[in-house]
């Protein structure tokens, strides 16, 4: 829709003083799709050309905020990324349809910070750094997990610019498995929980996102029983952590996680499992 | 800042407002084919191709498409040849109304094969509320509902809609679909209380703005009631309501109208900053005061 408050577009390669009412333009799907009354300038960061996703000498993944959803689906996953179907696995975790990918950014999905965001389950399950930049250029990195506290609640200050994100080759290295749970089909994510199995020391670290408020992680230095996995998910989520929204009824959503948690025990560190 | 946008092979130079979602910058330029569904990024009426790549243009900064090509179902069809997809619409008429077929196509003609094989997924963006889809995957299908009866032969067999054609090149007229030489915009002030007597509303700020037309306000409205909720029979509910009442009873009634030369300059007239003084019991705006009543 159109945005009739704002009365300037800047490109962002000007680097002109922030000012209050100034929003970080990414690819426009979330600001343009809700009236932004408070919202004077938007600083367009469309034309910074950054490497959409380059992988470095170490082998992580650095991924530019403005990187599109539909770029990440595409980038060839090299067959030692182990995780490399969790990202089209959460790509498709989106309510939004394939079209909005094409502009939607990876980066604007975390600073949105929803409980549903499946970039922030993502890129917490693979123990994503944030690398963010202030207004004075200093900058500083922050894990994924650590970058949303709450529904829509993030650390950033004002002004403060996400430039990317980084998933350690280690952790592209883990075995996963995902689920995902909507009140419909091909809904928005009321649970969604992804596991992790560290390729060095076997470490298994759970990830729940969409059903708590912020993303919430276990980690299991050796293989769990069932009745260690129930009492980490007992024990990490607070019952005022589980979102409530009409995507999903708390009760439900801790019923999902539950259940979502040991399913990926199961796959993950029995005999058997896929 | 010079601007430069292609639009179905033709040029354009009008830069976009600032704000302006590409939307409303295409249907500016008369590209009536594009529609206003959600407006919000859900329903996909709006859908366009940039580049060759299906976008819903109602989240789609305007000032994005600089120096891009873009393709609107006005231009799906080349050189007086309808494209496959729209012929195939036509062929299992998929469509009823048609508001939401140019999205369809601009959607269903930039799918590949794989997303072919998983239509619920595929077209999760797009809405239709009068087909429920079978029609439409038919067309995507390829298959053929239509029949050409020979004249005197046609009564009972399934002929096309007249509409037809006009819905799938986007040339049929809908609401809004017209150019109004001197439009104005109106937009509402609404209540943030459940319960209000207005005391006074101040209009001279928002008539000083440029651009404002008019401002109507209980002061304007007939102080004639009328039922805001009706029924079948006109005497099962009260008449209640003026149509801009100095009382308000639920969150949202309007309160004021601002009338002025485009959408966007009312709302900034009618944008007050509320500022609630808990002892006396007011609300006010740059523009009106009230008492709120059972808060």
């Amino acid at each position: 829709m159109d945005l009739n408050t704002v009365v300037e577009v800047c490109d962002a390669r000007r680097r002109e003083t922030w000012r209050p009412g100034d929003a970080w333009l990414g690819g426009g799907t979330y600001l343009f799709s809700e009236p932004q009354p408070h919202i004077r300038r938007l600083i367009d960061l469309s034309r910074m050309d950054w490497e959409s996703l380059t992988v470095t000498a170490e082998g992580d993944l650095e991924i530019a905020a403005t990187c599109t959803i539909a770029e990440l689906s595409r980038f060839p996953k090299p067959t030692h990324w182990v995780a490399g179907p969790l990202f089209e696995q959460c790509c498709r975790a989106f309510l939004a349809s394939w079209k909005i990918w094409n502009m939607a950014t990876v980066g604007g999905n975390l600073c949105n910070g929803l409980p549903a965001g499946p970039m922030i389950s993502l890129t917490a399950a693979l123990d994503g750094i944030c690398l963010l930049q202030s207004q004075t250029g200093a900058v500083r990195q922050i894990p994924v997990a650590d970058f949303v506290v709450g529904a829509g609640v993030k650390v950033l200050e004002p002004g403060e610019l996400l430039r990317s994100i980084t998933l350690p080759a280690r952790a592209l290295g883990s075995r996963t498995a995902f689920r995902q749970a909507s009140l419909y089909g091909l809904g928005r994510s009321g649970a969604l929980v992804i596991g992790a199995l560290d390729p060095v020391d076997g470490m298994l670290t759970m990830t729940v996102t969409a059903s708590t408020v912020r993303p919430i992680r276990m980690r299991f230095a050796l293989p769990p029983n069932a009745e260690a996995v129930r009492e980490a998910v007992e024990y990490a989520i607070a019952p005022d952590e589980y979102y409530d929204d009409i995507h999903g009824l708390p009760a439900w959503r801790r019923h999902m996680t539950f259940r979502f948690a040991e399913e990926i025990r199961r796959e993950l560190t029995e005999e058997g499992g896929r | 800042m010079s601007f430069e946008v292609r639009v179905n092979d033709q040029d354009f130079d009008a830069e976009p407002r600032p704000g302006q979602c590409l939307r409303t910058y295409l249907r500016d330029r008369g590209w009536f084919g594009v529609k206003k569904g959600c407006d919000a990024g859900d329903c996909g009426a709006c859908t366009v191709q940039v580049d060759g790549k299906p976008v819903h243009s109602c989240i789609y900064p305007a000032v994005c498409a600089e120096g891009r090509s873009v393709t609107t179902v006005e231009g799906l069809a080349k050189d007086g040849e309808l494209h496959p997809m729209q012929q195939k619409f036509l062929d299992a008429q998929g469509f009823q109304c048609g508001f939401c077929t140019a999205g369809f196509l601009m959607t269903t003609s930039a799918l590949d094969e794989e997303q072919l094989t998983d239509l619920p997924r595929s077209l999760k963006g797009n809405l239709c509320r009068c087909t429920g889809y079978r029609a439409i995957e038919d067309a995507i299908r390829g298959v053929r509902h239509t029949e050409q009866p020979r004249a005197g032969q046609a009564v009972g067999r399934s002929l096309g809609a007249p509409a037809g054609p006009q819905v799938v090149t986007g040339t049929a007229r809908y609401t809004f679909d017209i150019e109004v030489e001197g439009l104005l915009h109106m937009k509402l002030l609404r209540s943030p209380h459940p319960h209000a007597r207005i005391i006074s509303i101040d209009t001279s700020a928002a008539l000083r703005a440029p651009g404002v037309h008019a401002v109507f306000t209980h002061h304007d409205a007939p102080d004639r009631l009328y039922s805001s909720a009706r029924h079948e029979h006109p005497t099962e509910d009260p008449d209640d309501t003026r149509v801009l009442d100095d009382v308000v009873r639920f969150v949202g009634q309007r309160v004021a109208a601002v009338v002025a030369d485009s959408e966007g300059l009312p709302r900034r007239a009618a944008a007050g900053s509320p500022s609630s003084t808990r002892n006396s019991r007011t609300w006010s705006t740059r523009s009106w005061r009230c008492c709120p009543v059972h808060q």
